[in-house]
């Protein structure tokens, strides 16, 4: 219950930070690079959450299954448009895998000379 | 029969009935996917598909059904903060490399997201449709509010952030092989960019090391294109 408060709160200050600077950034985001750091400097014990961590992270897609049935209120626009978005989906996950995994690759190799 | 009806409706629009229903129809899901494990079978995927069809049928609108669904879908908040530890956890790999993971990860990030955004509006996509597309790489949460944030829609960018995942999980290894890209962490760092958790889930069957990798791009790739999403609206706007 505690790394449950402790990660609730590093969201809310992930969300008043943004909301006090009016910067377009995910509040949520911003509170994981907050807790990151926390840890990294040992302001937050890493055994403190672990628990609540570890059960937020494993249900993660549960957690997700209502915002996917709410594509059902774009159905027409997802039954319109399915080419242009199956060929983006396609060739866009190709490009991230190709370009990500060529850059690595030539980096290693410069690395490890 | 209009009376029960009305009993019927009220129960199923309950906060409780749509908490309950979302979680008991997940739990199912998760079962089939043990039993015949495929990206096809993604427990997101088929519990979602699962509960649509009962939504149908039963005519219950979306909003009713999300009044329990949003108790639900709250936590992927505290779960989105809660990536900290796992990256916490590689923070030394993660120095040690600094230069090769931020520049191929931001680099395979950056095209993701481009791609992704002009194929759909050079076919005809109106900006909502468009705007969506862009995060759809990177983690459920993390890509569920960058859309809020550039002006897509949360909902949409959920399904192609679902649909990357599986392509990424189905083909990705493969894929990178076909085009000579054989190095571990290479593979590791480009599962995770493209494909995030449900990439990384492949990645992680291929080996420790790809998997590591793969785990820790998708954390990193959420990051970056968090800040990199604005400067792609704008750049989209030149087309």
């Amino acid at each position: 219950m505690r790394g449950l408060a402790i990660i609730l709160m590093f969201q809310l200050a992930g969300e008043i930070l943004v909301t006090l600077t009016g910067i377009p950034f995910p509040g949520r985001v911003l509170g994981l690079l907050l807790l990151w750091l926390a840890l990294t400097r040992g302001w937050v014990a890493a055994e403190s959450i672990e628990a609540a961590a570890n059960f937020l992270l494993q249900n993660l897609t549960l957690f997700f299954t209502p915002i996917v049935v709410g594509a059902v209120v774009y159905r027409e626009v997802l039954a319109a448009h399915w080419f242009a978005i199956s060929l983006g989906l396609l060739l866009s996950t190709a490009a991230g895998l190709l370009v990500t995994g060529k850059v690595a690759q030539r980096l290693e190799k410069v690395g490890s000379k | 029969m209009t009376a029960s009806y009305g009993v019927l409706a009220e129960i199923v629009s309950s906060k409780t009935f749509g908490a309950a229903f979302t979680v008991s129809i997940f739990l199912l899901a998760q079962r089939l996917h043990r039993r015949y494990p495929s990206p096809v079978t993604h427990p997101l995927l088929i519990s979602s598909l699962g509960i649509i069809l009962f939504l149908e049928i039963l005519e219950i609108d979306y909003s009713r059904y999300n009044q329990g669904g949003e108790l639900i879908s709250f936590f992927l908040g505290p779960a989105t903060v809660a990536l900290a530890l796992p990256l916490y956890r590689r923070t030394e790999e993660i120095r040690r490399r600094v230069v090769m993971i931020l520049t191929s990860v931001g680099a395979g990030a950056a095209a993701a997201m481009v791609v992704a955004a002009l194929v759909v509006k050079l076919l005809g996509g109106g900006p909502r449709l468009v705007l969506s597309m862009i995060p759809k790489s990177v983690t459920t949460p993390i890509a569920v509010e960058i859309s809020a944030i550039i002006g897509g829609e949360g909902a949409l960018t959920g399904v192609f952030v679902v649909l990357t995942g599986i392509l990424g999980a189905m083909f990705g290894p493969e894929f990178l092989r076909v085009c000579g890209i054989r190095d571990e962490k290479a593979m590791g760092l480009a599962l995770g960019t493209a494909s995030h958790g449900i990439g990384t889930g492949r990645a992680l069957k291929e080996g420790e090391t790809i998997g590591a990798y793969s785990g820790l791009a998708m954390g990193l790739a959420g990051l970056i294109t968090a800040i990199l999403a604005p400067l792609a609206v704008i750049v989209m706007e030149w087309f």
